[in-house]
């Protein structure tokens, strides 16, 4: 029978990870049972090696670094994953058969835009509605859709990851408002020919339709898909 | 002693190949099976190791599972199908490169 880790000499792998700067347990999992492995080949080699004595020799196959690029680089692979998700999902609405519905939402953006006679107005009235369902949308759905409620008071990467999305809210969910001041200001102040106008708008539907899809790729796509991803991953932190 | 210099930026078509080849596999597994099929030659560092699994799960190529292994947690790698079609053509440039190689160092001379 060879030789095994002790619950008690995982926790102290698990504290080492914690002294050595891995903050996140998604990360530390991993790490451990690395480190564990390790340890117990050791073992198979030579039974009679103590634990104090197999750590360093298994930590030192990490090389000089350690684990400190791990946390950098498995964000930057986080934030990389997403990223790509959303726009293969906003991608999604630019073919066949959401496109259709993509152009229908530009055209009457366009349309309300070249009725109404007062563009600022116009970007005030949205605003305010936009701002309602946003306040609706958070207070109502988003806890229930991609708040994780977790069973232990860990730290997760992926956890952190959602909440800095949410933390950004404020500063994206704005833009398609700003580009709509602009260019209300734009048209006042410079004289440009009607054509060149009317191409704008157009222009400028299709732009904001293409925000608005970027909002809600990231402050509903992505919350739920990593809620999902993180759901699959550690379903026995997960409250349900 | 191999020349790691060589291997390095071959490392994530080796775990590519490999994890299609096997199936699913956990980290310090992958390091040994590498060791074990390159007769020691080969020494998959872990520092880069896992920062490369990382990254290719990030692109879609793997997926993880976690389960319980006695008294600790271990996250199983899988290929997922862009993955394979991902080891396909690496696969394909690594051949090409290779014979390139040979005929660049080791020139025959042809007599027909």
């Amino acid at each position: 029978m060879s030789r095994k880790l002790s619950e008690i000499q995982i926790i102290e792998l698990f504290s080492f990870c914690k002294k050595k700067g891995v903050k996140h347990y998604d990360l530390q999992i991993e790490i451990v049972d690395h480190l564990a492995s390790a340890i117990e080949q050791r073992w198979e080699e030579n039974p009679n090696l103590s634990f104090s004595e197999a750590l360093p020799s298994a930590y030192s196959q990490f090389g000089i670094y350690g684990f400190s690029k791990f946390q950098k680089i498995k964000e930057k692979a986080l934030r990389k994953k997403y990223t790509r998700l959303q726009w293969q999902y906003i991608g999604e609405f630019y073919r066949l058969p959401k496109i259709i519905m993509t152009i229908a939402f530009s055209l009457s953006l366009f349309t309300a835009i070249r009725l109404s006679d007062n563009l600022t107005r116009l970007s005030l009235f949205l605003l305010g509605l936009y701002a309602l369902i946003l306040l609706i949308y958070f207070r109502f759905f988003y806890e229930n859709k991609s708040k994780i409620e977790l069973t232990t008071c860990k730290s997760f990467l992926q956890i952190d990851y959602l909440n800095s999305i949410r933390g950004s809210l404020v500063t994206v969910g704005f833009l398609p408002y700003n580009l709509l001041i602009i260019a209300s200001v734009a048209f006042r102040e410079f004289h440009l020919s009607p054509q060149l106008i009317f191409f704008l708008e157009l222009l400028i539907s299709f732009l904001i339709t293409l925000f608005v899809y970027i909002l809600v790729a990231m402050f509903s796509y992505i919350p739920k898909r990593i809620k999902q991803d993180f759901s699959r991953e550690f379903p026995q932190f997960v409250k349900s | 002693m191999g020349n790691n210099q060589l291997y390095k930026g071959s490392l994530a078509t080796i775990i590519l190949k490999l994890l299609g080849e096997k199936g699913r596999m956990y980290g310090y597994q992958i390091t040994q099976e590498v060791k074990a099929i390159s007769d020691g030659e080969f020494v998959i560092t872990e520092g880069a190791l896992y920062p490369m699994l990382h990254k290719l799960e990030a692109q879609g190529l793997l997926t993880v599972e976690i389960e319980m292994i006695g008294n600790r947690m271990r996250k199983y790698y899988s290929i997922t199908n862009n993955g394979k079609k991902e080891v396909v053509d690496r696969m394909a440039e690594m051949e090409a490169f290779i014979r390139q190689m040979q005929s660049l160092l080791n020139p025959k001379i042809d007599l027909a």
